[in-house]
């Protein structure tokens, strides 16, 4: 049991878990009501699959990548624990994690608005299992230089999604996630416990983008940072096309890039720079200018990004740069002062900062600003 | 030259771990820290590098003048070398010490620096990543960095942890070498950074802080078990 724990503490404490179910169950109390109030409401099973497998594997993707460069993983690793006792414990990690934190969510809204929520439930557990599983083994193969193994495995995702979506036949889909969670497993146990760590010993490399401003040099060091500012980018240009006939939808893009948490929590979610910043005279103007400036650079390249697409779905008009303007300036006055004033500590995991309920402040103040004309007007 | 009275330190109310004690470091002079772990050295010297907010003082005088630790004045006087400092991993020495150097408004003296870096046998990292660098040779970026800016107070939270010999050698150079230039407060464990650099040690013990002279040519362990026990 003991071995079992060895990195969950690192993911959950106690109180964390207490506090977690106590949501669930308040999420469970109020998808009841509404299903009560809402019978008919009934959800597609392609929809719940895609946003499954999606979402588990994404999230654990970032929590791995963040917690692998943690030298405390070395301590765990020093231990006298067999090589299967390891892998068993940081994919039991991972897993109670996802499940806790995230699939529970999913999991209750498969459970009350699906027709088969009980095959429902095996297919997102499972899903579960592999992202925790396949991500493993995606950290572990990038630590030892097999981009190629990474690279099948992040295909093998995209390609069970679109299994996913597309077919109905339980029995092929079943099976094929069965034997892809086998496979998964027999892959795990090429690599050594080690890999489960980033080895940075005799590697040196010098900054490569210069001392212009740190914040660049993190986005474009940091791989969750950057791979989310992407898919920023790529969901705006998805929702764009999407809504390019509807006015009030088509304003949300606006938005997108607001709920950007690695770019908006870089000082909560460097505690040694948080201290250091505090240490420093102000004059340092490491916050509010070096991060300032980074920021506005920033919201200004994806508000610039926004009007364009404003532009290429011919819905510009003279409001869209004003707007844009607006906003660089707002959203970048809102991140400093959040940082400064509600900065977000007691966290384990980057991905705690970044699901931070505080991120939901930004894009709502967005949202006001955007939709008063709207609202005025109504 | 630093001046406090009746300190409290706190994390939690109604449980001092710094108990209304007085602090007193002087010009052009190496105070030593010492107490036992958890004695609260580190809480000591995070409040007075402003990051640890919890605690009162009846009187801070930084050379005659009234002062808060987040004062920015008297944070342009000083610097702190953290036990761990795990900050700008992505850049490299040369990278933080041009920003720092700029955010103390500090020009640099080069020959200084070159002679800190061929001390610290250091040249070759120099233009390394941090995050890639020893427990040792990142210990020896922000050492570097403290001594080069030359400010009246450089506050050193166990300087020696993770140094090689050769380079706690040069550590003990540099401290007495800098009071030429301001004063040093140093937390350690190590007896021999007492005997070598220090002009007289605060013993943290109790939440209290009694000031005692380093008595030359005694043996510092029989003075600092004697301190310790008594």
């Amino acid at each position: 049991m003991v071995k079992i724990k060895l990195f969950l503490y690192d993911f959950v404490t106690n109180r964390k878990i207490i506090k977690q179910v106590a949501v669930i169950i308040l999420f469970l109390a109020a998808s009841m009501y509404y299903r009560s109030a809402n019978p008919g409401v009934m959800l597609g099973g392609a929809a719940m699959y895609g946003i499954g497998l999606s979402m588990a594997f994404l999230t654990t993707l970032y929590s791995i990548l963040s917690y692998s460069t943690k030298d405390r993983i070395k301590a765990y690793l020093m231990l006298p624990c067999k090589k299967s006792d390891v892998f068993f414990a940081f994919i039991f990690a991972q897993l109670f994690t996802l499940i806790l934190k995230r699939m529970s969510f999913v999991i209750i809204v498969a459970l009350l608005f699906t027709q088969n929520p009980v095959i429902m439930i095996v297919y997102l557990v499972l899903s579960a299992l592999i992202a925790a599983v396949l991500d493993t083994v995606i950290v572990m193969s990038m630590n030892k230089k097999r981009p190629f193994l990474a690279v099948i495995c992040v295909a093998t995702i995209f390609a069970l999604y679109i299994l996913l979506i597309r077919s109905q036949n339980h029995i092929l889909n079943l099976s094929v996630l069965i034997g892809v969670a086998l496979i998964s497993v027999v892959l795990i146990s090429r690599f050594e416990p080690t890999h489960l760590a980033i080895n940075r010993e005799g590697k040196m490399r010098s900054n490569p983008f210069g001392r212009s401003n740190y914040f660049f040099t993190v986005l474009l060091r940091e791989k969750a940072a950057l791979i989310n500012t992407v898919f920023m980018f790529g969901f705006a240009i998805a929702l764009a096309f999407m809504a390019k006939d509807q006015s009030l939808l088509m304003n949300v893009v606006w938005c997108i890039f607001a709920l950007n948490t690695p770019i908006s929590t870089m000082f909560s979610g460097d505690k040694a720079l948080l201290r250091h910043e505090k240490m420093l005279p102000r004059q340092s103007r490491l916050m509010n200018g070096v991060y300032g400036f980074f920021l506005a650079a920033y919201y200004a390249v994806a508000n610039t990004f926004t009007v364009v697409l404003f532009i290429v779905v011919k819905r510009f008009d003279v409001y869209v740069p004003l707007t844009a303007i607006a906003l660089v300036v707002l959203e970048t006055a809102i991140v400093l002062l959040l940082e400064r004033k509600l900065p977000i500590r007691n966290w384990q995991t980057k991905q705690e900062v970044w699901r931070n309920p505080r991120k939901y402040i930004l894009p709502i103040i967005v949202f006001l600003v955007i939709f008063l004309p709207y609202i005025i007007g109504t | 030259m630093l001046e406090i009275e009746r300190i409290k330190i706190w994390y939690k109310p109604d449980n001092d771990i710094i108990k209304g004690t007085d602090v007193s470091i002087d010009e052009n002079s190496v105070a030593g820290l010492l107490g036992i772990n958890g004695a609260g050295k580190s809480t000591l010297i995070n409040a007075i590098s402003d990051v640890h907010d919890k605690y009162a003082a009846d009187k801070i005088a930084f050379r005659g003048q009234a002062y808060k630790f987040s004062d920015e004045s008297f944070k342009q006087n000083r610097y702190t070398v953290f036990t761990e400092e795990n900050a700008f991993m992505y850049w490299t020495f040369s990278d933080y010490l041009a920003f720092i150097l700029n955010a103390y408004k500090k020009k640099p003296d080069s020959s200084y620096v070159d002679y800190l870096i061929d001390g610290f046998n250091f040249g070759e990292y120099r233009k390394h990543e941090l995050k890639d660098l020893s427990t040792g040779n990142r210990k020896k970026v922000f050492l570097i960095t403290g001594f080069a800016l030359r400010l009246p107070l450089l506050i050193l939270d166990e300087p020696l942890d993770g140094l090689d010999f050769n380079s706690s050698e040069f550590l003990y150079e540099a401290i007495n070498g800098y009071k030429r230039h301001g004063a040093i407060l140093m937390s350690s464990h190590i007896a021999e950074s007492f005997e070598k650099t220090c002009d007289y040690i605060l013993l943290l013990s109790d939440g209290k802080i009694r000031r005692k002279q380093v008595r030359q040519g005694v043996d510092i362990r029989s003075q600092l078990e004697g301190w310790l026990d008594g």
